[in-house]
């Protein structure tokens, strides 16, 4: 069952992923087609399921994380099951 | 060239004085020395004594002097007119020892703008320092934790040695940077009350005397050096004052701990002399002391002396794998802190982030950075145990580093867990130390621990890649658990369905009919790699020619396969009985056979051995044949090993010695046996 996500409610909780996303959002609200988010800085995401999101916003964590830091970097965990979403999702986020 | 001679003549005159009395070493005239006393520059010797011991307390204050700015001032551009000055200065090796001011200018060597000319004066510095490689003990390679030296030997060439020892000592303690200062040994060239005691008798912490604002002097390394004069005791005394006010000024420098501490503490503490002991006694109770007093009654059992000097080199090579414990104990207590540059706030503050199925495995991880940071700090406190008082010098003097805690060099250092910890391989790395073993590991290293692993190594990513691509890289990994895509278009796994088999491309395009448009430029490239020969007929797709050839193929195999399984049918399996003798009797072994012949039990004539032995084929069939035979000759005949004895005997050994009575049968003798019976006819005719 899809369920709406908002992108906002990862938002808060993450410090790393805040900056991140709101460049993000500014590149997907016209994917969205909900230029409302502007003011709300708010995505809904009808077509991506709830765990696929939760491991997009993962994924970003990780980026920031990993990018431009001297560690090395490690493998982003990704479970068979939900590759294939995963890679949906990343295709249409194009990240 | 003038001051050149000059510095080596007053140096050999200095140690000659030294031998005297205890008079602060005879040091050159520095340039403002020199103008003050403009007349005395070619003094005698003997006369110069007084005045040099002035000048030599003045160059030696104004050494300490520059040294001290150098130490508090980290200004570069005072830095450089600083080290000029010193520079300029006419450096003898005697103050080097003493104010150790050679290892503060070594310290900058790594600075921007004053390295260089830091070096170059190390340099310099170090060439006033003779190589004395003569010397038995001097210079000794090995660690400083396993050397052990025996200086005892009573030299009468005192002045020779004390000079020895004085530019080891230079040398050694010039080089000596890299054990952090923390560790505090007395320096002491040890007293030499002299040739009397036999023993140097550990001594923890350095005389009473306080501690002169003077940056240390020796490190542990140093004191270890027999000095054979007993006027040492004063320079000692100073010099361990020295040592614990430089002590707080080389943590400065170095972040290094007490690593090589313990081990070189007690080879240190072996050294000193009886004189040294005495004065520690009479300081008694003083704990301001670096050393922990607790190892020193351990020391004092201790009979062997060990001096060791580590060379410049070995102390340049010299790792010292522990990490900073001071930094240690700092950051478990700033993890607590949310700092973004901090791995276990990031954990943390991903933990407040995900959802409820990966708190657990972020919490796991916070968990693992938090068992990591009291591992850490556990073993902080266990090291840093023996040192606390060391401990406090350490952190007070710390105004160079910047403020951010740097993450500890540990051995066991892990890269930040990843997210889902328990989908990534861990990596354990188990430092071992590397004991002589009975089972054979014969390579024992010495300065560092042999490392063993275990598990597979956790692999990094070449950079960061995209979420597409990590989710490609997955699927590529598990292509077989590819059924139904839904509504996933070629496009997106084509990167994965090029890695595919034949097998598996057919079996995904089963489940997911729309990949057939697509793939044929995939099955294009199957066809070219596994049919080359052939090309496709014509209207038929790179696909439909695969799966052609490909059953075609398969056919073949099958063929072939049916045919050589039909060929070996025929054979008999198992195990087949072969009877030897078919057509005539058994013969028996060549002494039964003459036994047989001298007491005339051969059993049965050949008559009737021969009805017996009617022209039966060999069959291949043993089943028929045991069938006749047991039918029939079964008295007769038995396995061909060994059967005459137990069967009837045959007449068997008739017909070999008889070949005459076989006639009459169609009894072939084969080639070869012929020929043997001519051959041996004669021996076993009628015996």
């Amino acid at each position: 069952v899809l369920q709406n996500q908002k992108w906002l409610a990862y938002e808060s909780s993450n410090l790393f992923v805040t900056s991140f996303l709101i460049g993000l959002l500014h590149a997907f609200c016209n994917l969205a087609g909900q230029f409302a988010e502007n003011e709300t800085n708010e995505v809904n995401f009808r077509e991506i399921p709830s765990h696929v999101l939760s491991k997009v916003c993962m994924y970003f964590t990780y980026k920031v994380r990993y990018t431009n830091s001297s560690t090395e970097i490690p493998e982003f965990p990704i479970a068979p099951e939900i590759a294939l979403e995963l890679l949906m999702a990343a295709n249409f986020l194009d990240c | 060239m003038f001051v050149g001679v000059f510095s080596f003549y007053w140096m050999f005159c200095g140690s000659v004085l030294k031998q005297r009395n205890s008079s602060p070493a005879v040091s050159l005239c520095s340039a403002r020395i020199l103008k003050q006393f403009p007349g005395d520059r070619v003094p005698a010797a003997t006369a110069a004594e007084p005045p040099a011991a002035a000048m030599a307390d003045q160059l030696l204050e104004t050494v300490e002097r520059l040294q001290s700015r150098i130490q508090d001032n980290p200004e570069p551009r005072k830095l450089l007119k600083t080290l000029k000055r010193l520079g300029e200065v006419q450096m003898t090796v005697d103050i080097l020892v003493r104010t150790g001011v050679g290892k503060t200018v070594n310290s900058f060597r790594k600075h921007d703008d004053v390295g260089e000319l830091a070096k170059s004066l190390v340099a310099k510095w170090k060439k006033l320092v003779p190589q004395t490689a003569d010397r038995p003990n001097s210079h000794p390679k090995p660690a400083p934790q396993s050397h052990h030296r025996s200086y005892r030997e009573p030299s009468p060439e005192e002045e020779r040695s004390y000079v020895e020892e004085e530019e080891e000592e230079e040398m050694v303690y010039q080089s000596n940077y890299s054990p952090s200062p923390p560790q505090q040994q007395q320096y002491s060239p040890p007293q030499r009350g002299g040739y009397e005691s036999e023993e140097y008798e550990p001594e923890p912490s350095p005389p009473p005397l306080p501690p002169p604002p003077l940056p240390p002097a020796r490190k542990e390394i140093r004191h270890s050096k027999p000095s054979k004069n007993h006027h040492h005791r004063d320079e000692e005394r100073w010099q361990a004052g020295s040592d614990r006010g430089g002590g707080k000024k080389r943590s400065a420098d170095r972040e290094r701990t007490n690593s090589p501490p313990p081990p070189q503490k007690k080879h240190s503490r072996k050294s000193t002399p009886h004189d040294t002991k005495k004065e520690e006694k009479k300081k008694g109770g003083e704990d301001a002391r670096p050393r922990p007093p607790k190892d020193s009654p351990s020391k004092e059992d201790d009979d062997d002396f060990e001096a060791h000097t580590m060379s410049f080199e070995s102390f340049l090579t010299y790792d010292a794998p522990t990490p900073v414990k001071k930094k240690k104990k700092q950051q478990p207590s700033s993890s607590s802190h949310s700092k973004p540059s901090q791995s276990s706030s990031g954990s943390s503050s991903r933990q407040n982030r995900t959802t409820a199925s990966s708190s657990s495995s972020s919490s796991k991880a916070n968990k693992a950075n938090g068992s990591q940071s009291s591992k850490r700090s556990h073993s902080d406190s266990r090291s840093s145990e023996p040192k606390p008082e060391k401990r406090k010098r350490v952190v007070e003097a710390l105004p160079t580093l910047p403020d951010i805690p740097l993450p500890a060099i540990q051995p066991n250092y892990r890269p930040l867990p990843s997210i889902d910890t328990p989908l990534s391989p861990q990596r354990r790395k188990v430092p071992v130390c590397n004991d002589e073993e009975d089972a054979g590991f014969t390579g024992k290293r010495f300065n560092s621990k042999m490392v063993v692993y275990s598990g597979s190594k956790t692999s990094y990513l070449p950079r960061m890649m995209t979420l597409y691509e990590q989710c490609i890289r997955v699927l590529q990994n598990n292509i077989d658990s590819i059924a139904e895509v839904g509504g996933v278009p070629f496009e997106i796994l084509e990167p994965v369905l090029e890695r595919c088999t034949p097998e598996q491309l057919y079996r995904i395009e089963q489940s997911n009919q729309c990949f057939t448009e697509d793939s044929d430029e995939l099955w294009m490239r199957h066809c070219r790699r596994d049919f080359k020969r052939e090309s496709p007929q014509e209207f038929e797709s790179w696909r439909e020619m695969y799966l052609r050839l490909h059953d075609e193929r398969e056919e073949r195999l099958r063929l072939l396969t049916q045919n050589i399984s039909s060929a070996h049918a025929n054979k008999p399996k198992g195990r087949q009985v072969k009877m030897a003798f078919v057509n005539s009797v058994a013969k028996p072994p060549r002494d039964v056979r003459r036994r047989q012949e001298k007491f005339g039990t051969s059993s049965g004539s050949s008559s009737a051995s021969t009805a017996a032995a009617s022209p039966i084929k060999i069959r291949p069939a043993s089943s028929d044949f045991a069938g006749d035979s047991s039918r029939s000759t079964s008295s007769h005949f038995s396995s061909p090993a060994g059967s005459s004895r137990s069967s009837a005997p045959p007449g068997g050994g008739g017909g070999t010695v008889h070949p005459g009575r076989e006639k009459p049968q169609v009894k072939k003798i084969a080639p070869m046996m012929a020929k043997t019976i001519k051959a041996f006819k004669n021996r076993f005719s009628r015996r």
